[in-house]
């Protein structure tokens, strides 16, 4: 009778473990994005961890639960030298793992691998940009198609620019370059065409081309007042000071005449009365509040304001 | 003999009545707070601030019952909304306390606490608004600006209100500041015989020679600025930042326009300035003259001292920012007649005007009293909504009409008194030049001895020889420490990218969007930075630099 009971609890322990293993991964990698989302790298590694250990290994759940784990391990506070070895281990996993099937995983895994390398993680860490500039070269040649090609390319580009030493920096920007001219709309360009800009203006002090580079990034920020603002002034800077001065002036009334809150116009007039040129007026955003009626002040707006938007005498 | 019996009870027994009293009271204290905070049927809002000026709560209260009888209306529904006011001392506290332990406020006013204003935290805790931004605002209905996306309907479309590292994270501001100079209508009248405020530093400076002549005849004591600490500041922005246009404009190596203290430091190194330049001499001289109309003593005085004097009516002058119009006016009353004027500038002073030729522009100001929304709330979505409803043009003119303050929506019109207040267009986008500040020992010394300049008690040639001593020992350990910060800084933002990575595999959104690329953006500026002060640092260390 007792061995009986026995019989029916282990069957029954069997039974429940045997549902619980059959309990898929999803869920557990649900959760783990989810932390991930709000940045919640601790509390996602054990979901991954869990996710990882349920899925069979080469899935894609696999996969996908090796990388949560990796990027847990990556960003979690505080910085171990024990985490980030855990990291590189897993990331290392998946680009075997994907070697003979290359997908975005694979090209995902080769980037966030070769950011780890190339970092400074923790106190005595010392970054590896060779290291990083091979794994992020592989995806640029081995998954081209990927969806991170471009971002690849991007970190390339910066991995040889961050050295500051000329022939590297000449080196990244050949390679960028050439991946713009095949890609020219990629959802990057500009944010690569600016990454040249700044090359070119430092350590390398080509300025003209460092312009023309600013000209391309301005695509992709049209719509972005404050960004616009900050990459017309640097054109501007850039063509007056290389002397071309067709450009530069070009580049100072389109700051007045089309950002009217950038905090630059009054410069750019400042630099336009240099050149010879008689400025167009800044343009008011705050002219409804200017010409709002005082009548009935309690206290007298004595609205010596500086508005000045016409007073270019007062830019001498 | 019961009086007598009753004494000693209360003689024995004090401190445990006292103790039993105090117990009461906080039981009914707490019991009296949950009744009012705690409602279970019925939707609570929190949300929380730390304006305690005078007039905030009430406007913000007057919206808050507007809100809530309009969603009954609409829903038949009764929701709560609460104001938490915590005092600016234990703001952080509170804040970064109840955002861990995950029972914060659904709206929090941002600024102070490190979880409301680090962008790794602001990731973690608070709401994207990008997408809601970019639809109309439905309580717009009816008006001209019914169509057109919330985020336009800001008088700056919110360009300085977003994370730049986050792309996709604003702030929804109420109000916008500005700073001017205050001054007593009557006491100027009868000094000078004027009814309008000075235009130029030579007019400012001829009425304080006025006032003095004045005093000294009819043997008052007025003071020319009711000055104080804050007061220096305040004066300094607009007095002695100016001088600088030149020199950040000779510094700016990336041609951003400013000049940060790695690019003071590399240009110091290449001896493109000095503490002995001729435009600092004048920047001290200039401020210098200012102070000596403020009352003696006033290093030792501070913001409320200099705010007593003026709306006591013994000082000619106040600067002080819109924020405090209200509360002046207020003060003031029928005392004397109030006026407002901007700085009048230095650019046409015959010595001064050769280096300050403008001041700072404020055509980019940003938003004030910006609020956040909770995403671990669950009341998320009526907490925007409240947000919506209080950024009508209508509310939000009446939202700083009650409160005397400038409103962010277009079209919406701002009390007669703040018209001086409007923001000024002419000038550069910063005056900003760093150069003790790059090391906080240097720094926090070189405060020290300009107290002793300002006394007196030191001269301009020994601060200035003071200050080169200590540049020199303290800038390049400074330069290092700074690189760290920015490097700790990029390692945030690096997380940011790394999750957004990967979500672009494994999240909703599989495309590299506009958001992703001004997110990988920001994170190759900020590195990209590093590397060129670290680059421009080896050049002049090297002995590359070129000389001047």
């Amino acid at each position: 009778m007792l061995s009986r009971i026995y019989l029916i609890l282990v069957i029954l322990c069997l039974f429940v473990s045997s549902a619980f293993a059959a309990e898929p991964s999803t869920p557990f990698l649900q959760k783990g994005w989810e932390e991930i989302k709000f940045l919640a790298f601790r509390n996602a590694t054990e979901p991954f961890d869990e996710a990882r250990k349920r899925a069979k290994a080469g899935t894609p759940e696999w996969v996908e639960a090796t990388i949560g784990l990796a990027l847990a391990y990556q960003n979690r506070q505080p910085d171990t030298a024990a985490d980030k070895k855990k990291a590189a281990e897993l990331y290392d996993s998946v680009i075997v793992q994907k070697e003979y099937d290359k997908d975005d995983s694979f090209a995902l895994a080769l980037i966030l691998r070769a950011k780890l390398a190339g970092l400074k993680d923790y106190f005595d860490d010392e970054p590896d940009l060779e290291r990083a500039r091979q794994l992020v070269a592989r995806v640029v040649t081995e998954v081209p198609e990927s969806k991170y090609a471009d971002i690849a390319a991007l970190y390339l580009a910066q991995f040889d620019i961050m050295t500051m030493e000329k022939e590297k920096t000449e080196r990244g920007i050949k390679k960028l370059e050439g991946w713009l001219a095949k890609r020219p709309d990629n959802p990057l360009a500009s944010v690569q065409w600016e990454l040249i800009a700044e090359a070119y203006m430092y350590p390398l002090g080509k300025l003209q081309k460092s312009a023309q580079a600013y000209e391309k990034a301005l695509v992709g920020n049209a719509d972005n007042e404050r960004t616009l603002s900050t990459l017309y002034w640097k054109i501007a800077r850039l063509y007056d000071q290389n002397g071309n001065k067709s450009k530069a002036i070009e580049y100072y009334r389109r700051l007045i005449l089309e950002l009217p809150r950038s905090a630059c116009g009054f410069s750019a007039q400042v630099q336009l009365r240099r050149l010879g040129e008689v400025p167009p007026p800044l343009q008011d955003p705050f002219k409804a509040m200017r010409d709002e009626k005082t009548e009935n002040a309690t206290a007298a707006g004595d609205a010596q304001t500086g508005a000045a938007t016409s007073k270019p005498e007062t830019a001498k | 003999m019961e009086k007598n019996k009753i004494v000693e009870f209360i003689k024995v027994k004090l401190g445990l009545l006292i103790l039993a009293a105090a117990v009461l009271y906080s039981v009914v204290s707490v019991a009296y707070s949950h009744l009012t905070f705690e409602a279970p049927n019925v939707t609570t809002v929190k949300i929380a601030h730390w304006q305690l000026e005078a007039g905030f709560r009430e406007s913000l209260t007057n919206l808050i019952d507007d809100y809530e009888k309009l969603y009954k209306d609409k829903t038949g529904k009764e929701i709560r909304i609460i104001q938490m006011p915590i005092s600016e001392k234990g703001y952080a506290q509170f804040i970064n306390s109840s955002l861990i332990g995950g029972v914060a406020p659904d709206i929090i006013e941002q600024g102070i606490a490190t979880t409301a204003t680090d962008v790794s935290y602001i990731a973690r805790y608070f709401e994207p608004l990008g997408a809601e931004l970019d639809k109309p605002n439905p309580y717009n209905a009816g008006t001209d600006l019914e169509k057109i996306p919330w985020r336009q309907t800001f008088f700056d479309a919110l360009l300085s209100r977003y994370q730049n590292e986050l792309q996709d994270y604003y702030t929804i501001p109420f109000s916008m500041f500005t700073t001017r100079i205050f001054y007593n209508k009557n006491m100027l009248f009868q000094v000078s015989g004027k009814n309008t405020p000075p235009k130029s530093f030579t007019e400012l400076m001829d009425t304080f020679k006025q006032l003095d002549e004045y005093n000294e005849k009819n043997g008052t004591r007025y003071l020319g600025i009711a000055g104080s600490k804050e007061q220096k500041g305040l004066f300094a922005n607009w007095y002695q930042a100016p001088f600088f246009a030149d020199t950040i404009a000779a510094c700016d190596f990336n041609m951003d326009n400013t000049c940060d203290e790695y690019e003071a430091y590399i240009a110091f190194k290449k001896h493109k300035w000095s503490f002995q330049d001729e435009n600092r001499r004048l920047s001290f001289k200039c401020l210098m003259e200012l102070t000596e109309h403020f009352p003696v003593g006033w290093q030792a005085l501070n913001r409320e001292d200099s705010l007593f004097q003026f709306v006591q009516g013994n000082g000619l002058m106040l600067a002080s920012g819109s924020w405090n119009a209200s509360s002046i006016t207020r003060q003031v009353a029928d005392r004397f007649e109030l006026g407002i004027f901007d700085f009048p500038m230095v650019a046409d002073h015959p010595e001064y005007g050769k280096y300050a030729k403008s001041q700072t522009s404020e055509a980019g100001v940003g938003g004030g009293i910006n609020w956040e929304v909770n995403s671990h709330s669950a009341n998320k979505e009526l907490a925007i909504d409240f947000l919506k409803f209080c950024t009508t043009r209508k509310n939000n003119e009446r939202f700083n009409g009650d409160i005397i303050w400038l409103p962010v929506i277009q079209g919406a019109t701002s009390k007669p008194i703040l018209k001086p207040f409007t923001p000024r267009l002419d000038g550069y986008p910063s005056l900003t030049f760093k150069t003790l500040e790059i090391s906080p020992e240097a720094n926090l010394l070189s405060e020290g001895l300009s107290w002793s300049l300002f006394a007196g008690r030191l001269s301009l040639d020994e601060y200035l020889s003071k200050c080169t001593e200590l540049y020199e020992k303290n800038a390049l350990q400074g330069y290092h420490d700074k690189l760290d910060i920015l490097k700790r800084r990029l390692k945030t933002t690096e997380t940011i990218a790394n999750a957004d990575l990967a979500l672009l595999m494994y999240g909703d959104n599989k495309e590299v969007s506009v958001k992703t690329a001004e997110r990988l953006g920001s994170a190759q500026g900020q590195s990209l930075d590093i590397s060129t002060n670290e680059g421009r640092l080896r050049e002049v260390v090297n002995g590359e630099g070129s000389k001047k």
